[in-house]
């Protein structure tokens, strides 16, 4: 798994293995972290790769963590 | 520490555990503990080497956390093993526990107990059964004649013209 940002388009991007982290997991983190900022999600062959799009203010790199924290809840849960 | 490799000025720490010895599924319970004191990323290949990064939240110690995560490791270890071994007996007391309230069709041990009760009852002699019968006949018949009126209760009626104990 790793983060990038890009900060002229406010945009974080994580690569996201699928051996470790279950499909279930990664959508319900999705769905949960979908209601506090926009989250597009792409398959790319057992890989994903998520974006999520925040404000010129916000922390991106934080923001990509805070999302690798919502994962662990669900791998830990579902 | 070989497992544990800081990052400077970032303060961040990459752990490397080897997933013949701690399962993917004991990582991430090891992991889940130190959600609300850093961020934690688990990487790499849960069959060759499984990394851990751990980012710490408003200046935790993540040296610190690293340390900690091995012991929550071996902690979770334990519980995964003592969870499988008592399995069979937790699911045997489950069954049984629900069984209570359900009818003899869905527990067979009910039923067994049953036939030993029932086997149990007609090999009881039938002099003990005449002897009871006797005894419970006696005893109806002193309660019947009861010509002291001893087993009557009190009524104002019948403390009429009685004297008031003194006090």
């Amino acid at each position: 798994m790793c983060i990038k940002t890009n900060k002229q388009k406010g945009l974080t991007i994580i690569k996201l293995k699928g051996k470790i982290y279950p499909e279930e997991a990664v959508d319900a983190a999705i769905e949960k972290a979908g209601k506090k900022f926009e989250i597009k999600k792409q398959h790319k062959k057992e890989n994903y790769i998520i974006t999520l799009k925040g404000s010129k203010k916000t922390n991106l790199e934080l923001l990509g963590y805070e999302f690798a924290n919502y994962l662990l809840y669900f791998s830990k849960h579902l | 520490m070989k497992n544990i490799e800081l990052v400077e000025g970032e303060n961040k720490a990459i752990v490397s555990v080897n997933p013949k010895v701690f399962p993917l599924e004991v990582v991430f319970c090891a992991a889940y503990v130190f959600v609300d004191r850093a961020y934690l990323i688990v990487d790499g290949d849960p069959e060759k080497e499984l990394k851990v990064i751990i980012k710490g939240r408003d200046g935790e110690d993540v040296e610190k956390i690293s340390s900690e995560f091995f012991n929550q490791l071996l902690n979770y270890s334990v519980y995964i093993l003592q969870a499988a071994r008592n399995q069979g007996v937790r699911e045997a007391i489950i069954r049984r526990a629900l069984a209570t309230n359900l009818g003899e069709d869905s527990y067979p041990g009910e039923k067994i107990l049953k036939k030993k009760a029932n086997e149990i009852k007609v090999k009881r002699p039938e002099k003990e059964k005449s002897k009871k019968l006797k005894i419970s006949e006696k005893e109806k018949e002193l309660l019947l004649k009861d010509k002291k009126e001893i087993a009557e209760p009190w009524s104002e009626k019948k403390a009429k013209g009685l004297k008031k104990p003194k006090s």
